[in-house]
């Protein structure tokens, strides 16, 4: 097997990361660019703890082979704080008391961060829908659908 | 997982060589839903991985010479805002709406979802009800192939080693056409096909129906076209008291493909809601009822 290079921007950052090809994108981020926030749940697509955003967009990273991120842009939690500032969704989450045991948060966030980068006022069908893709075993959904309903401002 | 080498080819020429070279060591992945959860489970060996997602080319939505065309690489977000295929494909609009999770529609294609034929699969009977037509390249030239045929007589597909996927087309619906498409799952979101039922009919001037196409998914191994019901329907007047006995014939159908399943009892009862649903929304494209959900 021969070892793929694989460059990308990393939560704004340009990086490069040599790898074997047989990884995926959760073990790539988590095991050689040390972003431990992206969970690895389920690991066939269903639970959306492993969701990081792919030019803006979000996927779950346990669907997606190291290579394929070539050239890409990758979100993770780790670049949502600014200049050692939560951001707002993240103050949000805090402030409406939307994190149990934790682990659904950060493919939470990253969903509603996408939402909210394409549409910053959505209804609250709109945020449901947005966060379909997202399971919270502790079923703390009420208060997380309350802390995106805040960062949008509703 | 086990080990392979991979490669992103940048073009099309390049990705074709590539399959010739590894003729059926090679696996190819587009969106990777499917395929890294079988390399994942070491449900699949293969030598190399051919990583077809840069191929930008293949990404494409357009109605051209009457046709609607549609490159392997779309992925159902894509269909799903595609503002055509919202107005006038209204059941393959549903179907891109209601597969899987959002971040499973930004990475699915719709070349994955109709050369993969998962048995609950969402587009191969959407696709077979619009009586579509898959285009496939090799090195070799191009050859084209309706999805009825795709699909008979093999265990997966007809698509050959050194073959990709490029494009799925349909006529461009005309007037007169309404298409729907419902699934039945456990959920909202994130589920299965646990029946499929994908419907196109056709209405002439006296508001008769002249051609009816009638797809379910999720019963047998692949999507089967329902003659019986098909030919019911052709001759009938576009109404809610024609498409009422389809419930009990679809109902029937199901009981007839899979008589030892152990799903069968609740597949024959679900699939007649589906139905209602389903030609329900038929006259709701034609604007004479509501169509609810």
């Amino acid at each position: 097997m021969d070892k793929i290079k694989i460059s990308f921007i990393l939560n704004d950052k340009p990086v490069t990361v040599e790898t074997n090809p047989n990884k995926r994108v959760v073990d790539l981020l988590r095991e050689d660019c040390e972003c431990t926030s992206v969970k690895e749940g389920c690991s066939e697509g269903e639970c959306g703890a492993c969701t990081v955003l792919v030019n803006g967009t979000p996927v779950t990273s346990c669907l997606m082979l190291a290579g394929q991120i070539e050239g890409d842009s990758i979100l993770t939690l780790e670049g949502l704080m600014k200049d050692g500032e939560l951001d707002k969704l993240q103050t949000s989450f805090v402030e409406a008391g939307a994190v149990q045991c934790g682990y659904c948060t950060p493919g939470m966030v990253l969903s509603a961060k996408a939402l909210l980068m394409k549409n910053p006022h959505p209804t609250h069908e709109e945020i449901r829908r947005a966060l379909s893709g997202n399971l919270c075993r502790c079923t703390g959904y009420t208060k997380i659908f309350k802390a995106v309903d805040m960062a949008a401002g509703n | 997982m086990k080990a392979f080498n991979f490669y992103t080819p940048k073009t099309l020429t390049e990705a074709l060589d590539l399959l010739n070279q590894y003729k059926g060591r090679a696996t190819v992945i587009a969106g990777g839903t499917d395929v890294v959860i079988e390399l994942t489970e070491r449900q699949r060996d293969t030598d190399c991985v051919i990583n077809i997602n840069k191929l930008n080319e293949l990404r494409y939505c357009k109605v051209e010479d009457g046709k609607v065309k549609i490159g392997a690489l779309t992925t159902f977000t894509e269909l799903e805002n595609d503002p055509y295929i919202r107005e006038n494909v209204k059941g393959l609009h549903s179907c891109a709406v209601h597969v899987g999770s959002p971040q499973i529609r930004n990475l699915g294609t719709i070349g994955g979802n109709v050369v993969n034929c998962s048995v609950a699969g969402d587009s191969p009977t959407t696709f077979m009800a619009l009586d579509a037509t898959v285009v496939l390249q090799s090195k070799a030239g191009k050859r084209e192939m309706k999805l009825t045929d795709f699909y008979a007589n093999c265990k997966k597909t007809q698509i050959a080693d050194d073959e990709l996927m490029t494009e799925i087309y349909f006529d461009a619906p005309a007037k007169g056409i309404a298409t729907a498409t419902m699934k039945l799952g456990k959920r909202k979101a994130l589920v299965i096909v646990v029946v499929g039922l994908a419907v196109l009919v056709e209405k002439d001037d006296a508001g008769n129906i002249s051609r009816a196409q009638v797809v379910i998914g999720g019963v047998s191994p692949k999507p089967a076209r329902l003659p019986k019901v098909e030919e019911y329907l052709v001759g009938k007047p576009v109404s809610k008291a024609t498409f009422a006995p389809c419930a009990d014939m679809l109902s029937d159908a199901v009981r007839e493909m899979i008589p030892t399943r152990a799903s069968m009892p609740y597949k024959k009862e679900g699939v007649k809601g589906v139905s209602d649903k389903t030609f329900g929304r038929i006259l709701a494209d034609f604007g004479l009822q509501e169509g609810g959900r």
